[in-house]
């Protein structure tokens, strides 16, 4: 399809329905819908298989949030889907519970924010803002949702399995996770769950190699990389953040295989369990946990980052202004992804580190907050004189810099080793990363939904299912976050408070976050609706370019093919950020300079001539 | 690949490095860094636990080096070979490549035999060996994957391109790099990552 | 019955949403005009304002409504430091968040779309941007200093003096032990626990325990293997000669249990027998008598291990911190300690507790959280405050169980308190097998050094495989067949 595309230019500009025709018929479903090459379709099934996997994430919270506000509560009559995971008197079992905190971590964290997000948009955005036809190699692309897909099946799977999904936390910590005897979970579902990272990580390599490969190799005529949208150097860092970390988390899986299954002890060492004193010797478990931050830390970049060009690209387009510092920007994003590597330690502060070593990234870890800290200002200051639409992506654009402040702000907090002892697996760290990289990532990608739905199916969303979906999902965030801070000294992980004096106190609070947290859920299903409504029923987009922005994805027709455009891709001319210049309400990047004179066109070598 | 891996590149940028090679050089960034995972996790390990017992290194690994090596020569003559169109030179110093890549996966493959039986070092005893049968099996797998590219690479010689012209075809393609160039890359990549890895278990052991 | 009613509900939600969004599109698409972004801009506007002053006064209002819920004063000295720490973090961010709030809500409230409206374009501003790198750099470095003088306060040295206790975490409880009158603790393995030495405390007389313990084990694995194909064989004719059904299932049951089990048998002898070579070969008499061990040993007879922690206050104490199966972490709220318990590799945490139990109960006594009377009990809960110790590392699924007490005395009541305990070897040495009683050199003979030279297998690959002890297995497997 793409040679087609491409190399009949002028054919396919006079006959475009025609072309239609003909590429269904020679295509079909499959190689168009399923095992398809276009970079178009390969993030749009990133994007509904992320929904499909946060909804499920989203209902494992669910489950915990009820035990949580209401452990009283009876779900017997939820046993056909439960079966054994609930006691006789409908409470659920802890560990369950454990399983469930697990899969709703590894859900989000991997399969959503950062498949779902950035595997949607970069994947949308990258050749659509740079002017390619597609990317380096759709074929790679292919196989990289495909690899997700895969890995995503077989997490499904070890829900299914006897004794129960991994139950060892998102991070997976030996030894826990690598005997079997000391947790129910830790059985042939742990084994699963590495196989199912195994394979997710090479999904996400195959995809970085392919988004950097474009972003370097592929830019349209005039795309010089500071004429780059901020979107497409958030995506760029991403991708190499996640080309250089994931390795290390494959290093580790590898690693506690062995361990699990045949009797090394890389991470094991002097242990006494299930009555018997094993052979293991010399072991660490923290060098477990440097393996699996080294990758873990800039994760949590991995996912932030696209959420921020995301939200620059919406916050610019919808306030008629350009982005703010566009070049501090740049930096700040270049300098989070050098420093990301570099903080990983912080997340050992109670580990019997090394004390010099941790203060080592005690500063490393505070250094991040200033290109954090720019970046929130300079959000702030594109919204100072511009002539603000409020369509829902830009609402979910302003939600995300809130949030962004808040969790940003308590990282502080948590990157200071001192009072991280404190602070070190309770609420409070709960309340953290959920705001920073859960909900405002959410909000990011809300953003870019919103946005660029137009562009994936030339409709619109549903503005005030959107507007409803905003306000509620803000507010609850609020208020199922917010108030954990408080819950300063409470230990994470628990499925029930009661045990303890200190810590029994929060019942209330507890139920209330929990109602708040259904609500919530029922208002994502909301946008779950209005996603799917709108993919056949929403409202159609009649103009080329609805937002009135400068890129070039909206150069391209309502409904792109493979190919992207039909004709000559167009050249850029400059920077995408020209709004409000010469009296004009914006240049797109391919208007040429007034008294732009194109070079003559260089004789073009046609491959297919070359070889006869 | 697939047909529509034939992309398109925007005109100005053909003279820049193409991006099927650039994805080969990223990858490669890629596995260095699972290889330093692995690597620094050794030399963490070495550094601060009290019951470390270093293990001899089997001697097959001086063989599997030499073969990767020369290996690693035959095929720069293949990639030479197959510029100046020489059909047959190209298909036989292929052949070799791959029996040495072979060779290579076998020595290894016995370098382990030899750790278990000779010097009685079954997986899980010590700590220095687990570590070198892991380190070492995560290469073996990249190799093999080297080794079965080389082995498509000669049946699709062997098959298509027979004659000079055809190979005249393939090297003046200008939007496809040619499969040799790349598994060459990465062959080359494969021998300099295990001299790395032999290196560095002979400095720790 | 109830699947197809939530079925049907669920079918009957989308229906009218389905309708609902039909029309709000096909209102949209009619009230569509050129004042259409204008409308929106002010309802949104609107709404922008009274979530930042709705969300600001939610804000100052938690901190009332929580503050009694929050430990009103930390007991122990580097607490009051991070309390003070967290003061300052509090009031920086604190500040920031409300300004940078207000800021955007503001600004997004201000300039909504007017049609009339002209963006600006304002793309940078040296100055402006340089200032606000450097400020939040300085307002760091404070903190940062701040920080790591604390840190390296909290980290550095103990004195010379300071009271040395152990605690040890282990799925799903704690357990603690003290030096002793000698102020050492003695040497531990995890190789020598069993149920008469639960910490694994290495005095010749506990090696001897544990040898034997293993060489009976070692016995009752053998004797049961070569019961088991009788067994086997007894299952086997139950399910093949008797018609009635049955005793037929639960000896199909039972003969699995039991194929299972012989399965099981050879890998769990490997692996005890080469736990015995361990020990044996660990604790030669050589290593016992060697200068570095022999006072470990020594100083291991004293030691004891009560049933909660009792610490004299204001004095600085230093908890090694260790763990016998999978991750734990030491955890006391009241007094900011909190640190990982790794198996293999002991921890170290360094305080000084400042406030004793019956004190705070004082202070506690005006805190309307502590003056609740709790469901069932009598008293309002500060008459019972007692310092908590919990667990903050996942560790399996009684995590949240792992509750141990700490008293802190004042120094005459920690004097008496020690008074009254009694070394842990005391109390067990009558319960103890003596080498010298019995046969068990044959046992060794006959059951451990069979297979001498023979190696490999020692190890057992399958080393999570083994959820039952033998002797459980023993024990239901042969009371099954009794039936």
């Amino acid at each position: 399809m793409a040679n087609a595309a491409i190399s009949k230019p002028a054919s396919h500009v006079h006959a475009e329905d025609h072309h239609h025709e003909e590429h269904h018929h020679e295509q079909g479903f499959i190689s168009k819908y399923i095992f398809s090459t276009d970079h178009k379709t390969i993030a749009k099934q990133f994007l509904i298989t992320g929904i499909i996997w946060a909804i499920l994430g989203g209902a494992l919270s669910v489950l915990f949030r009820i035990q949580l506000g209401y452990p009283d509560a009876d779900l017997t009559w939820m046993k056909p889907i439960l079966g054994r995971w609930l006691d006789e008197g409908g409470h659920i079992l802890p560990e369950f519970y454990n399983a469930l905190i697990t899969m709703h971590g590894t859900i989000l964290v991997f399969f959503v924010l950062t498949a779902g997000l950035s595997g949607t948009f970069s994947n949308l955005l990258i050749p659509l803002q740079l002017g390619a036809r597609d990317m380096a190699s759709g074929f790679i692309n292919m196989l990289s949702y495909w690899f997700f897909f895969l890995s995503g099946a077989v997490m499904l799977a070890s829900f299914f399995v006897p004794t129960g999904a991994a139950s060892g936390g998102w991070t997976m910590y030996p030894p826990l996770s690598a005997l079997a005897q000391s947790n129910e979970g830790s059985g042939f579902g742990t084994d699963l769950w590495i196989t199912s990272i195994a394979l997710f990580i090479v999904s996400v390599l195959l995809g970085g190699l392919n988004y950097v490969t474009t972003v370097i190799n592929l830019r349209t005529k005039g795309m010089s990389i500071f004429r780059m949208p901020l979107t497409i150097w958030a995506f760029l860092f991403t991708a190499i953040i996640a080309l250089l970390s994931f390795p290390a988390l494959l290093a580790a899986g590898v690693l506690l295989l062995f361990d699990r299954g045949m009797g090394t002890s890389f991470f094991l060492s002097e242990i006494y369990t299930g009555g018997e004193a094993l052979a293991n010797a010399g072991g660490s478990p923290i060098l477990y946990q440097h393996l699996f931050w080294f990758l873990g830390h800039p994760e949590v970049y991995i996912i932030i980052l696209p959420a921020m060009g995301i939200v620059s690209e919406v916050l610019s387009v919808n306030s008629r202004k350009p982005v703010f510092g566009y070049k501090a920007m740049i930096y700040s994003i270049f300098a989070i992804t050098v420093l990301s590597f570099l903080v990983w330690a912080h997340h050992m502060f109670v580990t019997g580190l090394n004390p010099f070593l941790g203060s080592i990234f005690v500063i490393f870890t505070l250094l991040i907050a200033i290109p954090s800290a720019i970046k929130v200002f300079n959000w702030i200051v594109t919204l100072y004189k511009g002539n603000i639409r409020f369509t829902p992506a830009m609402l979910f654009a302003i939600g995300f810099v809130a949030l962004f402040i808040v969790g940003g702000l308590t990282g502080i907090f948590l990157g200071n080793s001192a009072l991280d002892i404190d602070l070190h697996d309770t609420y409070f760290v709960v309340a953290h990363f959920h705001l920073v990289m859960g909900v405002a990532a959410f909000f990011g990608t809300f953003a870019g939904v919103y946005h660029w739905f137009p562009k994936m199916y030339g409709r619109y969303l549903n503005r005030t299912l959107g507007y409803i979906h905003f306000w509620i999902t803000i507010v609850a965030a609020y208020l199922i976050f917010f108030p954990m801070h408080f819950m300063i000294g409470l230990p994470r992980r628990y499925p029930s408070h009661e045990n303890f004096q200190f810590a029994d106190m929060f019942g209330e609070l507890n139920s209330f976050i929990s109602l708040v947290a259904i609500i919530s859920f029922a208002a994502q299903l909301l946008f779950v609706f209005n996603f799917f409504y709108s993919i056949f029923r929403g409202r159609k987009v009649r103009e080329l370019n609805p937002w009135g922005a400068t890129t070039l994805e909206w150069t391209t027709p309502i409904h792109p093919q493979h190919g992207n455009w039909p004709g000559e891709i167009p050249h850029v001319h400059r920077w995408p950020y020209d709004y409000g210049v010469n009296g004009r309400e914006f240049i797109p990047q391919d208007e040429p300079e007034p008294g732009f004179v194109p070079e003559p066109e260089p004789v073009h070598r046609d491959p297919q001539n070359d070889q006869v | 690949m697939t047909p529509s891996d034939h992309i398109a590149l925007p005109q100005q940028l053909r003279k820049t490095v193409h991006p099927h090679r650039f994805m080969m050089w990223l990858s490669m960034a890629s596995i260095v860094m699972l290889f330093a995972g692995f690597t620094s996790a050794y030399i963490v390990k070495h550094a601060d636990t009290n019951v470390w017992e270093s293990v001899e290194l089997p001697s097959l690994f001086w063989v599997s080096t030499t073969l990767i090596l020369a290996s690693s020569i035959s095929i720069f003559f293949a990639v030479r070979a197959f510029h100046r169109n020489n059909v047959k030179a190209y298909r036989n110093l292929l052949a070799l490549t791959f029996v040495l890549g072979f060779g290579f996966l076998l020595s290894q493959w016995m370098a382990w035999q030899e750790m278990l039986v000779i010097s009685q070092l079954g997986i899980g005893d010590k700590v220095a060996a687990d570590f070198l049968y892991v380190i070492s099996g995560a290469h073996f797998l990249h190799a093999a994957g080297g080794v079965v590219a080389m082995g498509f690479l000669f049946f699709l010689a062997l098959r298509h391109y027979r004659t000079p012209e055809d190979a005249l075809m393939l090297n003046l393609h200008p939007e496809k790099v040619p499969g040799i160039e790349l598994v060459a890359t990465y062959w080359h990549f494969v021998d300099a990552l295990w001299l790395y890895l032999f290196i560095f278990f002979i400095a720790n052991t | 019955m109830t699947g197809f009613l939530i079925f049907l509900i669920i079918a009957l939600i989308v229906v009218v949403m389905f309708q609902v969004t039909k029309t709000l599109d096909m209102v949209s698409e009619l009230r569509a005009d050129e004042k259409e972004e204008e409308r929106h801009a002010v309802t949104q506007g609107r709404l922008m304002i009274a979530f930042l002053v709705l969300g600001l006064v939610g804000f100052f209002w938690t901190f009332g409504a929580y503050q009694s819920k929050l430990f009103p004063q930390s007991a122990s000295v580097h607490g009051e430091l991070l309390k003070n720490l967290f003061f300052w973090t509090l009031l920086i961010t604190g500040v920031v968040f409300v300004i940078t709030n207000i800021l955007l809500f503001v600004f997004a409230y201000q300039y909504r779309w007017k049609n009339n409206r002209k963006a600006e374009h304002i793309s940078h501003n040296n100055t402006l941007e340089f200032i606000w790198t450097a400020i939040p750099a300085l307002v760091l470095t404070f903190l940062v200093v701040l920080g790591l003088r604390a840190w390296y306060q909290i980290t550095g040295e103990e004195s010379e003096d300071a009271l040395v206790f152990e605690v040890t975490g282990q799925q799903f409880f704690w357990s603690s032990r003290y030096p002793g009158p000698d102020g050492v603790l003695g040497l531990r393995d995890y190789n020598l626990i069993s149920a008469e030495n639960p910490l694994g405390i290495a005095t010749p007389e506990f090696i001897d325990h544990k040898r034997v313990d293993l060489l009976i084990r070692l016995r009752d694995l053998k004797q049961r293997e070569a019961a088991l194909p009788e067994l086997i064989a007894a299952a086997q004719d139950i399910i093949d000669h008797n018609p009635n059904p049955y005793p037929v299932d639960s000896a199909k049951v039972t003969l699995k249990a039991l194929l299972k089990e012989q399965k099981e048998l050879p890998g769990l002898q490997n692996r005890t027998r080469a736990h015995y070579k361990r020990i044996v070969e660990k604790f030669t008499p050589e290593y016992l008598a060697s200068a570095e061990v022999a006072p470990l040993i020594k100083a291991g007879y004293d030691d004891f291990m009560p049933s909660e922690l009792h610490l004299p206050v204001d004095r600085e104490v230093v908890a090694r911190i260790t763990a016998l199966d999978v991750l734990h972490d030491f955890y006391i709220p009241y007094m900011s300690v909190k640190m990982d318990a790794v198996p293999g590799i002991p921890t170290r945490f360094k305080f000084t507790p400042t406030i004793t139990t019956e004190e705070m109960r004082e202070i506690l006594k005006d805190n309307p959280e502590w003056q609740r009377i709790d469901e069932g009990a009598t008293e309002p809960r500060w008459k019972n405050f007692i310092y908590e110790v919990a667990c903050a590392e996942l560790c399996g699924k009684g995590h949240n169980s792992m509750r141990y007490l700490l008293d802190v005395d004042t120094e005459e009541e920690y004097s008496a308190w020690l008074g009254q305990q009694t070394a842990f070897f005391d109390l067990q040495k009558e319960s103890l097998v003596k080498w010298e009683n019995a046969e068990y050199a044959e046992f060794e003979k006959a059951y451990v050094f069979i297979d001498a030279g023979g190696h490999g297998d020692d190890h057992g690959g399958d080393n999570h495989d083994n959820d039952h002890s033998g002797e459980e297995q023993h024990s239901a497997a042969s009371a099954s067949i009794a039936h």
